[in-house]
């Protein structure tokens, strides 16, 4: 399904909508007002013998009694004030927005070594249709080759150097480009995550309101209103690795990163995360309470989630790391000293066995 | 190997240090500079509920890092044995009138001699300055 994103006005909308309903609810249904009447008197009493109320700060009202009509209302408003706030700690930016970051890495990675096979994708993960190699730039392998070609009556030491040198860098990119593409693929999971924290507080808040909307119906009272919010976040890592089989340039980065010279890709690494899996929570109750209740578990099942899917997402970042690190030789190639050497040689120098010269 | 027979050796070693390897300098900039760019919108991609930063950002960026040095530093590694072969052709030139007459002679006038036809399509811009990051590589 196409992502659809909500922004942080969105999300404080949907909150505000949700907390309106609430206190619409509660003041309507009979069950849900007796139960804030309730709630109204314990907290009036916490108060006046000095203990901590449910509501930060709540005083009693100067006039009327705490559950009269007027002052519960205005008790109500206070306990549902922080559900905006509640939605709109989830908003991030725009995870398509970072489609540029992802086209650049795809990009240096089709200029490092070819090539990125391209195939037609869905639309549930960012990835660039096309994959072009950086303007201007040329194939390594090809110009090393070239290299070759013109220096191919010249030896010593120095020369042999050289020549290793830019072999090792043409093997070296095979090592580069499996980096930039776990890279990439990295940052393809984390905005996937991002996708999902998205579409899910949207989900848990819509079921939210649908519930409490359920109370709110020509014959309140007669049975509970109960709804089910379905989590994706925890099938976010198994997504990408999944559509990343047989989609697009994301599918290539997967498919191509299967590991080379002792470097396991990030691919290999995150595919034996959790399956493509949902989350069902339960949001529902006979009064509004309840509803709230269970809209608050929902989002803290989103939190632990999200929790579980960065920590997996950084271990497996941290596992490939270590492997560059280790690599690091094969990976960044040093320029050869004994071409250092001869960086001030005169001709005498440069024609001895260390030197640099026509055979 | 001396006179205008040597120029012709001189000479194919000048291309790799005048054309090929600021070629391919240009592309490990090149890279270098489109990894770094990856850093402007970083923030934004790994921004966590809460204002917070998710936990995977700092390991993604230290391996960013690290292969952008890795570009950065092979692209001044290319444009310094440009710059070596560039002093060797020099060395002989100096020592040898004969071959120097004659390279200079194929390369006067901006003229290029017996390049590649690959090489003609070369950018032969000059690389964009690298930047590497303090962490990594």
């Amino acid at each position: 399904m196409a992502f659809a994103y909500r922004s942080p006005g969105d999300l404080q909308a949907l909150g505000e909508k949700i907390r309106k309903k609430a206190i619409a609810v509660t003041m309507d249904q009979a069950e849900s007002y007796a139960q804030a009447q309730q709630a109204a008197n314990n907290d009036a009493t916490r108060s006046d013998t000095g203990q901590t109320t449910q509501i930060p700060g709540y005083t009693p009202p100067a006039q009327g009694r705490p559950d009269d009509d007027g002052n519960l209302r205005t008790y109500v408003t206070e306990t549902y004030a922080a559900i905006p706030a509640m939605f709109s700690a989830f908003a991030l930016p725009n995870p398509d927005d970072s489609r540029p970051m992802l086209d650049a890495l795809y990009s240096v990675a089709a200029t490092v070594q070819v090539d990125l096979q391209l195939t037609a994708r869905n639309n549930t993960i960012v990835a660039p249709n096309a994959v072009n190699p950086i303007t201007g730039a040329a194939q390594v392998a090809e110009v090393v080759d070239l290299i070759k070609g013109h220096m191919k009556e010249w030896t010593g030491n120095a020369a042999l150097a050289f020549e290793h040198y830019l072999e090792n860098n043409v093997r070296a990119a095979v090592l580069q480009r499996e980096v930039v593409l776990s890279l990439a693929l990295g940052l393809e999971v984390q905005l996937e995550i991002n996708r999902r924290i998205n579409t899910d507080i949207w989900e848990i808040g819509q079921k939210t309101y649908k519930a409490l909307d359920g109370l709110d119906a020509w014959c309140p009272g007669a049975n509970a209103s109960n709804t089910v919010a379905i989590l994706t976040i925890a099938g976010a890592i198994a997504a990408v690795i999944f559509a990343g089989v047989t989609a697009g340039a994301g599918g290539a980065a997967v498919a191509a990163a299967v590991g080379v010279e002792g470097l396991q890709s990030l691919a290999t690494t995150l595919s034996n995360t959790g399956p493509l899996q949902t989350q069902k929570v339960a949001i529902g109750g006979m009064t509004v309470p309840p509803i709230i209740a269970g809209m608050q578990n929902a989002m803290t099942a989103l939190t632990k989630s999200i929790d579980a899917q960065q920590q997996e997402l950084t271990a497996g970042l941290t596992r490939f790391h270590q492997d560059v690190q280790r690599e690091r030789k094969k990976i960044m190639v040093e320029s050869p000293s004994a071409l250092n050497d001869v960086r001030t040689a005169d001709s005498a120098v440069l024609r001895t066995p260390n030197g640099f010269f026509v055979s | 190997m001396e006179g205008w027979q040597f120029a012709a050796e001189l000479s194919q070693l000048r291309i790799v240090g005048r054309v090929d390897l600021p070629e391919l300098s240009f592309t490990y900039a090149s890279m270098n500079q489109a990894v770094n760019g990856t850093a402007g919108g970083e923030a934004a991609a790994f921004q966590a509920p809460d204002g917070g930063t998710a936990s995977s950002q700092v390991v993604w960026s230290a391996l960013r890092d690290e292969i952008q040095n890795v570009f950065g530093r092979t692209a001044i590694g290319m444009l310094d044995a440009g710059v070596v072969m560039e002093h060797i052709v020099d060395a002989y030139s100096a020592t040898d009138d004969a071959a120097r007459t004659s390279l200079e002679s194929a390369w006067a006038n901006g003229q290029t001699p017996s390049l590649q036809e690959a090489e003609n399509t070369f950018s032969q811009s000059v690389p964009p300055p690298v930047v590497i990051k303090d962490a990594g590589v």
